[in-house]
């Protein structure tokens, strides 16, 4: 059973990567930590249930619709981001406002109602050595390994990925290079905001929706940024399986309803350790 | 006395309101009343946080613990209403505990932490067997029965007790010190008050006061959930209350309640049932973009002149450095730097940039930890931290000002003076820096030669044994600059120890012993005589 548990933990675990990765890319060039972060991932969710279910799309054609709808999403918040005289804290704030907005926008149009894709192929298990993973998990994970591997190529080949990286270090010193660091906050929340959304899709295809969700995903990017340290693929997958694991073992062993306290846990424990002093602003 | 008749028109305001709410609604009009009250109360639970430069995404969780402590010990241990209260006030301030580590955090990551916080009790509450998710259901009591006249009351006393404490709260030492902290908190940690010291008991009077809102809030439902109780309405709701009708000051939470929650409750809620709460998630967005002090201005707690002395006595103190190797990011910046200042001495520390100058001084200071050896203040081990070490009677001034900008230029001597135990040196410090002219100007209006200024004044109104200067020379005229070398020299001849960072020749001409840093490690040690002698020698 600790196996099993810890097999559905590792891919839960890329999927938490995913989801972690739109978040730190915000953040690095952004500036900005997205509170809204996993109320984007529910919007993805809801859009690709929607044509899914409601419309009858092919799966890949909805999840490009969804990744295009977060990335609009993302678009919107750099216009009223930039109009905050202390972004760092000011940012928190609208953002988490953003969230509630989202949050009752959701609860107006699809009610609190949980949502989950029913039955057809999904189900299928898939046998390897002692351990049963769902078909669907595996699709979710080899999805959302693709999406950070891509992401970090994107980042670390092209003049687009340089330049995000430029201005995550110091826009100043970028823009004297002729980046333009508006230019590339915009391409960041935009790229951010895509990948909210499409793993929001894969979220569908392994658990369920509600539109109370979004604070624990937001709290699952957070621990995943956290706990990795680092904006790359490699660290963040590896933070994204400490908590999936973490989390399953801790539902198989102590009981369900522990996903949240793995997460904030994870939060709380590396804002309040010693040694985190932070005396950025007041 | 402005402030009082907007204090009285206030709640005159709240009272006919409240009066005509009842008299044309009825039992519903009762029923606003309250909630009205209950998220004043909550709102100006947030804002005494905020008065400390704390920011919190989370009081859901203070709110949670009190209403089921409440509900637990009405509930299931049938303990009288009047004493469940008074342990839900008790439960709410344990809460904080856990959150004592953070208050060293900036605001966001303070909020980050509040944030995580609030779930993270969420899911304990939810997952513990005495609470579960089924809830409570509270017993009918006389007075505690749903919105009744003695629950009223007792929001209306809540929200009154919360605005009168915080008013009074800015008008003690603690409100200063915490004041200070919102505005700058290095310089207010090389005042000798600590960064916990100063932010515990709004903290904890905050969530204490949230916590009993909560209780009372059980008794105006008749129940509580725990996905409820803790949700994120009660963490979003008082911050864009507070924020609102401004969270600088004791009647922010009043006022933007009485500003955003009639509406909520005739407009939205009747319009929107199940997402009336958009109404806060819009007014949050809104107010960030186009007024985000709110519509109050900040009350910021003036500083007397002669302010209640809490004097921190200290003798003489000499500087001893040894072995003392400091890492920035895994980089040695400083290593195995040794050296002495007696009382009375004045070391220049030069070198080029990047030498390690400045990490000396925050190292001296207690801003870097050593990664080896020690720094020795009157022949004992300097205590850890920044703080701890002002209170030794470590002074010391920044490269770039840094003022408590809210206030002005004599209120930041004087808060210092308060520390230092010397409130008849303000003025005298005033006349002799030649900041009398500019003595009440706010400080954050300064040019930064006029700043310069302000930041010797203000540590030596601390009346330090040990002065780290990080050039108080820089950008300042000849005659400024001459001013300033004198008001140093006095120092030094009353017996203080001096490290003394600068390129000009000033400092020079003054110091008694010469340090040359370059590369972290130490160039030369030695008298200003022997310096020039090896730079004159043939090579």
């Amino acid at each position: 059973m600790v196996l099993q548990a810890v097999a559905s933990g590792l891919a839960l675990g890329v999927v938490y990567a995913g989801i972690g990765a739109g978040f730190s890319l915000i953040m690095a060039t952004g500036r900005l930590m997205n509170l809204a972060h996993g109320e984007f991932v529910l919007v993805g969710g809801y859009i690709l249930f929607v044509l899914c279910h409601g419309i009858g799309w092919p799966w890949p054609a909805a999840l490009a619709l969804t990744i295009l709808g977060g990335a609009l999403l993302g678009a919107a918040l750099p216009p009223l981001v930039r109009r905050l005289p202390r972004r760092e804290v000011d940012g928190l704030a609208l953002t988490l406002g953003v969230a509630f907005v989202l949050q009752n926008l959701l609860l107006l149009g699809a009610s609190a109602t949980y949502r989950v894709i029913p039955g057809g192929t999904w189900p299928q298990t898939i046998a390897l050595g002692p351990v049963t993973l769902s078909r669907v998990t595996l699709v979710a994970a080899g999805a959302a390994a693709a999406v950070l591997v891509g992401l970090d190529l994107w980042l670390h080949v092209s003049w687009t990925g340089l330049g995000l990286r430029a201005v995550s270090q110091s826009p100043s010193a970028a823009a004297g290079l002729g980046i333009s660091p508006a230019r590339m906050e915009w391409v960041a929340f935009l790229a951010g905001g895509a990948i909210a959304a499409g793993a929001g899709g894969l979220v569908l295809l392994t658990r369920f929706l509600s539109p109370g969700e979004g604070p624990a995903w937001t709290l699952v990017a957070l621990a995943v940024v956290f706990l990795g340290g680092r904006p790359r693929a490699g660290a963040l997958v590896a933070a994204g399986v400490v908590l999936g694991v973490a989390e399953s073992l801790a539902t198989v062993l102590v009981g369900g309803g522990w996903r949240e306290i793995v997460a904030s846990g994870c939060v709380l424990l590396w804002l309040l350790l010693p040694g985190r002093t932070v005396l950025a602003d007041a | 006395m402005r402030d009082r008749r907007r204090f009285f028109l206030l709640w005159a305001v709240v009272l006919g309101a409240g009066g005509i709410a009842v008299a044309t609604l009825g039992r519903y009009g009762v029923h606003v009343l309250a909630f009205g009250l209950l998220y004043a109360a909550l709102a100006t639970s947030w804002s005494c946080m905020r008065a400390a430069g704390l920011f919190s995404f989370g009081q859901a969780a203070f709110f949670g613990v009190g209403a089921l402590t409440q509900a637990w010990l009405v509930a299931a241990g049938r303990v009288s209403p009047w004493l469940a209260l008074c342990a839900s006030a008790a439960a709410g301030a344990l809460a904080a505990v856990p959150l004592i580590p953070g208050l060293r955090l900036s605001p966001s990551s303070f909020g980050l932490a509040t944030l995580a916080y609030a779930i993270f009790l969420k899911g304990l509450a939810g997952n513990a067997p005495a609470f579960g998710m089924e809830g409570f259901l509270l017993p009918k009591t006389p007075g505690f029965d749903g919105p009744a006249a003695p629950v009223v009351v007792m929001l209306a006393v809540l929200v009154l007790a919360l605005g009168l404490g915080y008013e009074a709260f800015l008008g003690r030492p603690s409100g200063r010190a915490a004041a200070a902290l919102r505005q700058s908190p290095e310089t207010t940690l090389s005042l000798g008050i600590g960064l916990v010291a100063a932010r515990w008991r709004p903290l904890a009077l905050s969530a204490a006061t949230t916590a009993v809102a909560g209780a009372l809030y059980a008794h105006l439902v008749g129940s509580v959930e725990t996905t409820v109780v803790f949700s994120s309405t009660f963490s979003v709701v008082p911050l864009v209350l507070g924020m609102l009708g401004g969270a600088l000051n004791p009647l922010g939470g009043l006022v933007g309640t009485l500003a955003l929650y009639p509406l909520d409750e005739l407009l939205f809620r009747p319009a929107l049932p199940q997402a009336h709460t958009l109404a806060y998630g819009l007014a949050l967005c809104g107010l960030l973009l186009f007024r985000p002090e709110g519509l109050l201005g900040a009350r910021t707690p003036r500083i007397p002149a002669f302010a209640a002395l809490r004097r921190i006595p200290h003798g003489s103190c000499a500087l001893a450095v040894r072995g003392l190797t400091v890492r920035r990011n895994g980089t040695a910046v400083l290593r195995d730097v040794s050296f002495a200042v007696e009382p009375g001495q004045i070391l220049r520390v030069l070198g080029p940039n990047g030498a390690g100058k400045t990490s000396l001084l925050l190292a001296i200071a207690g801003r870097l930890p050593a990664a080896r050896g020690a720094v020795l203040l009157g022949g004992t081990p300097s205590p850890r931290g920044a703080a701890a070490r002002a209170r030794r009677g470590l002074g010391r001034t920044f490269q770039a000002p840094r003022p408590f900008p809210e206030w002005t230029v004599r209120e930041n001597v004087a808060l210092a003076a308060e520390r230092g135990g010397a409130p008849g040196e303000v003025e005298r410090l005033l006349q002799e820096l030649d900041l009398s002219a500019l003595s009440d100007r706010p400080a954050g209006q300064l040019s930064v030669g006029e700043g310069k200024r302000l930041e010797l004044a203000r540590v030596l109104a601390l009346e330090p044994s040990l002065l780290l200067l990080d050039e108080p020379l820089a950008g300042l005229s000849p005659v400024a600059a001459e001013r300033v070398s004198s008001v140093i020299e006095r120092k030094r001849r009353e017996g203080a120890a001096v490290v003394w960072v600068e390129h000009g020749p000033a400092a020079g001409d003054l110091a008694s012993q010469l340090l040359v840093l370059e590369g972290g490690q130490i160039r030369f040690l030695g008298s200003p005589g022997d310096w020039e002698a090896t730079r004159e020698a043939p090579s």
